[in-house]
């Protein structure tokens, strides 16, 4: 299978062949989630989190996956499992084909802080 | 002598933790559980200080207490002396002498390690700042090391969720938690759109990435009165900093104006053209080691909204200032799925 890239407000990811040595499975919980709106990008469906060093992944099963922005008070914790399109906050859905994926959330430099820090949505 | 925790120990204390957590942080609109608080206070007074029930203010924030409080001494024939030095001597020594006696330093440090640094650390008053040493030791009772009837009693009391309490020999007065509470991904109190803490009358405090902010910062930029001039005059870096998160990216850019350096289209494997240009400022900043701003400009392509990302000022490529804030190389920079 080709790598899957793909773009979702300020969340990027990307298909993986495995899960990288030592991740650990969590529980689900959103890739991001901004309070000041209340907006937030889940992966809903057949899938499994686990997270490493601080960076998130995901193991899609055979009923697939699919990447949502919903605003929180749109989500329940039923939402976890399903593969249906939830209200759409400002960024279209993607469906994920079973695989096993890397998230990332797109940075901003602050000069300032002199470090590259998480965007703030 | 405990020496190692198992893994469903392990697990429980994370489960500990984060029942502190959310009490504050979810739970605090809710207010104090005044039943809990008035029952642990009158433990405390009568049976732990032997004093009479001393009478109860709750207070909608921190400033309106501390207002009171003043009221109060300066109010003639009212007792205000403090009981908070009984109150620690009688229970905070005897719950730590058990468990210290019971469970290894290694233990201990590890159950610390993870309770401390989200929770914050206590102070000398009933309230949150003590969530982290009474959620160390609710660990401890949880896994039968603990069993004090003190501190069961005064973990009742801090989890009424006052936020924080003055206490005096008649009079306490108890603080509702904040209403709003907002962090950043670091768990730093920041927000830059308003108050990061906020309590039920209107009162509260703003924080960028965890430093505390004058309101004037937020207070000016509502205006429009942050000036190309102030900016730079401004010696605090700190207050600069707020600024520039305060501000955004796009009136920073307004503010102090910028050039194109680059401008290029990304062809994207769904087809999709992405324009992105890098911009900088002709003025350099000496507190940025006399570098300039510099901004990669980028359109969303759900929304179409224009946004600024600041970027490192080195670059010169406009593709390889955008694919330097991803996980992506700039020659990988090409999406299949884009929203």
């Amino acid at each position: 299978m080709n790598t899957i890239k793909g773009h979702q407000g300020d969340v990027q990811f990307r298909s993986l062949k495995n899960l990288p040595e030592g991740a650990t499975k969590i529980e689900s919980k959103p890739i991001a989630l901004r309070e000041h709106s209340g907006h937030m990008h889940v992966l809903t469906g057949d899938v499994q989190h686990f997270e490493l060093n601080g960076k998130l992944y995901a193991a899609v099963g055979g009923d697939g996956a699919r990447l949502q922005h919903v605003h929180e008070s749109n989500f329940t914790a039923k939402c976890w499992q399903t593969t249906e399109e939830l209200p759409v906050a400002d960024h279209k859905s993607h469906p994920l084909p079973e695989g096993v994926y890397e998230f990332f959330i797109q940075n901003s430099y602050n000069p300032y802080a002199k470090l590259m820090e998480k965007v703030i949505d | 002598m405990l020496t190692e925790l198992t893994k469903e120990q392990q697990q429980l204390m994370l489960t500990v933790r984060d029942r502190w957590i959310n009490l504050a942080l979810k739970d605090n609109k809710k207010g104090i559980d005044k039943v809990l608080f008035e029952e642990g206070i009158t433990w405390l007074y009568q049976d732990l200080l032997k004093k009479p029930k001393p009478k109860i203010v709750y207070c909608d924030s921190w400033i309106g207490c501390l207002l009171t409080i003043a009221i109060f001494k300066k109010t003639p024939k009212i007792d205000m002396s403090s009981v908070w030095a009984s109150v620690w001597a009688s229970v905070g020594a005897s719950v730590g002498d058990s468990v210290w006696a019971s469970v290894g330093a290694s233990v201990g440090d590890s159950v610390w390690d993870s309770v401390g640094d989200s929770v914050g650390e206590h102070s000398a008053y009933n309230g949150w700042s003590n969530f982290g040493w009474v959620s160390f030791y609710d660990f401890f009772e949880e896994i039968k090391v603990l069993d004090n009837f003190k501190f069961k009693q005064y973990k009742k009391l801090i989890k009424s969720n006052a936020f924080e309490a003055y206490e005096y020999d008649n009079y306490i007065f108890a603080i509702q938690p904040p209403i709003s509470i907002v962090k950043n991904d670091a768990s730093r109190l920041h927000n830059p759109k308003g108050m990061a803490v906020q309590f039920k009358d209107g009162s509260g405090y703003y924080f960028i990435n965890g430093r505390s902010v004058p309101a004037w910062v937020f207070e000016k930029a509502e205006t429009g009165d942050i000036t190309k001039e102030l900016f730079i005059s401004e010696k605090n870096s700190d207050i600069k900093g707020a600024i520039y998160e305060v501000l955004g990216q796009v009136k920073m850019m307004e503010l102090l104006g910028a050039e194109e350096i680059d401008k290029q289209s990304i062809v994207h494997m769904n087809g999709d053209i992405e324009v992105v240009t890098l911009l900088k400022t002709k003025d350099v900043f000496a507190e940025i080691d006399n570098q300039p701003f510099a901004w990669v400009k980028m359109i969303c392509p759900s929304t179409g909204t224009q946004y600024l990302q600041g970027v490192e000022p080195h670059h010169t490529n406009a593709l390889e200032a955008i694919a330097s804030l991803s996980m992506f190389k700039a020659e990988e920079y090409r999406f299949d799925l884009r929203s």
